[in-house]
């Protein structure tokens, strides 16, 4: 998003042009304050906290924060739960991702396959995968199944989609080029289908890494002993305030770090997009 | 090399080619008979929406011709085939693939041993000038630079029909000339038949031993001319007075034709 707006600006430069020249001293202070914003807030939060305007264990400061997180790294809890959900988004997310490309090259390649796959999938599709957790638990029990499946669900759909939408996109001509210069039939996924779609499939797998934290969400709320969220949702029973927020905010890490990765990676594979 | 210059004999019987338009079938190609002995630089000249490109799909295996049939060698065409190379009009390369990779794959296909298929990738990229580039990607190349890639890839099958598509249309005129001398010095040392499709008619003349003129819509061949310009051919064969009568005749036909196809338009409106 911030690149985008930035991108929006340095395209409208003529218009730019004709405004006075900013002083030196205004820019100055519109970089500093990109450097600002997280420690003034953190300042903010400090100082309303400390204040005694707000209850302290409903809305701790954030050196409590950074206490009871410290805390949960010490006794070796935190490793356990970020252990537990790496786990879980790792295991369910590959295999939503394995099925929904190969689900995504089946349903746009072969008619046949289209029509038998695709109505029921469409109609499975909406479902958010935080409905169907009871449906998991009736099924798998409070089993890591359950999580494998919920986050799979989530994954699925989104890769499907994509996979469909890149192999459906591949210029015609490019076919004939590779049938003219003798590919066969039962190599042209291999040789040009797959690696065409490729820079679809990614986007798929990145938006799905998202999805698949939402679903880990829910698959651990639900019922489980283990895990970031499960963290997140203990801590409120046991009024932990300072855990809940730092739970959290581990959460929102790993997430962010999980899309870095992937993203890394992505650009490596699909380098001519 | 041998056995490919007496193969390559393409036949087009009766040819028609129909498609579905939204007001019925629209004809493209109207009873088309050609026939282009092995070894024929053939240009099919004519104004746009002919059917030249039509035909050459036809040929490609790329389309099934409605009526009639055509062959090669006696066979019938039925789909596309490594032994029919095309040269599109966009350089249609894999963008995933280097240029080494992109010429490597139809050998690759044809079931060649590694280091077979390098030593042909390595000709066919040294042959187009292209060895400096063997890593490179071709978004990293030029229009000219990926025609010609585009070029060599299809040469390294060694397939016994050249099909062209106005393969220089998209270049600058530099280029484009270029690639044209270029063309003929590669063509002139192996022979292949080769249909090149164009409705530039100084390209047409001064390539082809033959050039076929087609009418408007529905396609059909109203002039088939022999071009009997000495080979090897020099860039400056377009100075002879040869060169220029046959120029000229060609641009006189096409005028008729195109008089013709418009008064034949205005009619249909009135």
């Amino acid at each position: 998003m911030a690149s985008g707006e930035a991108n929006a600006r340095g395209a409208g430069l003529p218009a730019a042009r004709t405004r006075p020249p900013t002083p030196r001293s205004r820019e100055i202070l519109v970089r500093l304050a990109l450097y600002l914003s997280l420690p003034a807030f953190l300042l903010l939060w400090q100082l309303v906290s400390a204040s005694g305007a707000v209850n302290r264990i409903l809305t701790p400061a954030p050196t409590d924060v950074v206490t009871a997180i410290g805390r949960a790294l010490r006794d070796g809890t935190l490793l356990v739960d970020v252990g537990w959900s790496v786990a879980r988004v790792i295991v369910g997310y590959a295999a939503g991702a394995v099925l929904g490309i190969l689900a995504g090259l089946l349903t746009a390649r072969f008619k046949l396959v289209d029509n038998l796959l695709s109505p029921t999938l469409q109609t499975l599709r909406p479902i958010p995968p935080i409905a169907i957790v009871p449906l998991t638990i009736i099924w798998f029990g409070l089993t890591e199944g359950a999580k494998y499946f919920l986050i799979a669900w989530g994954v699925f759909f989104v890769v499907w989609i994509a996979t469909y939408m890149g192999v459906r996109r591949i210029s015609p001509l490019l076919i004939r080029a590779a049938q003219s210069l003798g590919v066969p039939e039962k190599r042209m996924l291999r040789e040009v289908i797959f690696p065409g779609a490729l820079p679809y499939i990614a986007v798929g797998l990145r938006t799905s890494v998202t999805i698949a934290f939402y679903s880990l969400v829910a698959a651990e709320v639900a019922g489980a002993f283990a895990g970031i969220a499960y963290r997140v949702n203990v801590s409120h029973q046991n009024m932990q305030t300072s855990l809940m927020i730092g739970s959290l905010l581990v959460l929102g890490l790993v997430s962010a770090a999980a899309d870095y990765a992937f993203n890394a990676v992505a650009r490596r594979v699909v380098f001519w997009h | 090399m041998q056995t490919a210059a007496r193969k390559g004999n393409v036949e087009l019987q009766q040819v028609v080619v129909e498609f579905a338009g939204r007001a019925g079938s629209v004809r493209a190609v109207e009873q088309l008979s050609l026939s282009v002995p092995s070894g024929q630089f053939l240009a099919v000249l004519g104004p746009s929406g002919c059917g030249k490109s039509t035909l050459l799909n036809v040929v490609a295996g790329f389309i099934a011709p409605t009526q009639g049939d055509a062959l090669l060698d006696g066979h019938l065409i039925a789909k596309p085939g490594a032994e029919r190379g095309v040269v599109f009009q966009q350089p249609t390369l894999f963008p995933w693939k280097t240029v080494r990779e992109n010429i490597a794959l139809g050998p690759r296909m044809a079931g060649l041993r590694v280091a077979e298929v390098e030593r042909v990738t390595r000709h066919f990229m040294d042959l187009v000038g292209l060895t400096l580039f063997a890593e490179q990607y071709p978004d990293a190349l030029s229009g000219g630079m990926q025609q010609r890639v585009g070029i060599a890839r299809t040469l390294a099958n060694n397939p016994s029909v050249l099909l062209m598509d106005e393969p220089f249309g998209a270049l600058d005129a530099q280029t484009r000339e270029l690639m044209q001398e270029n063309l003929l010095r590669i063509w002139e040392e192996n022979r292949t038949t080769l249909l090149f499709v164009t409705h530039d008619i100084e390209e047409a003349v001064f390539l082809a031993d033959r050039v076929i003129l087609m009418s408007a819509r529905p396609g059909r061949i109203i002039a088939d001319i022999a071009v009997d310009l000495r080979r090897p051919r020099a860039a400056n064969v377009i100075d002879s007075a040869e060169f220029t009568r046959l120029k000229k005749q060609c641009r006189e036909l096409i005028r008729t034709e195109s008089i013709k196809a418009f008064e034949e338009q205005e009619h249909a409106a009135a």
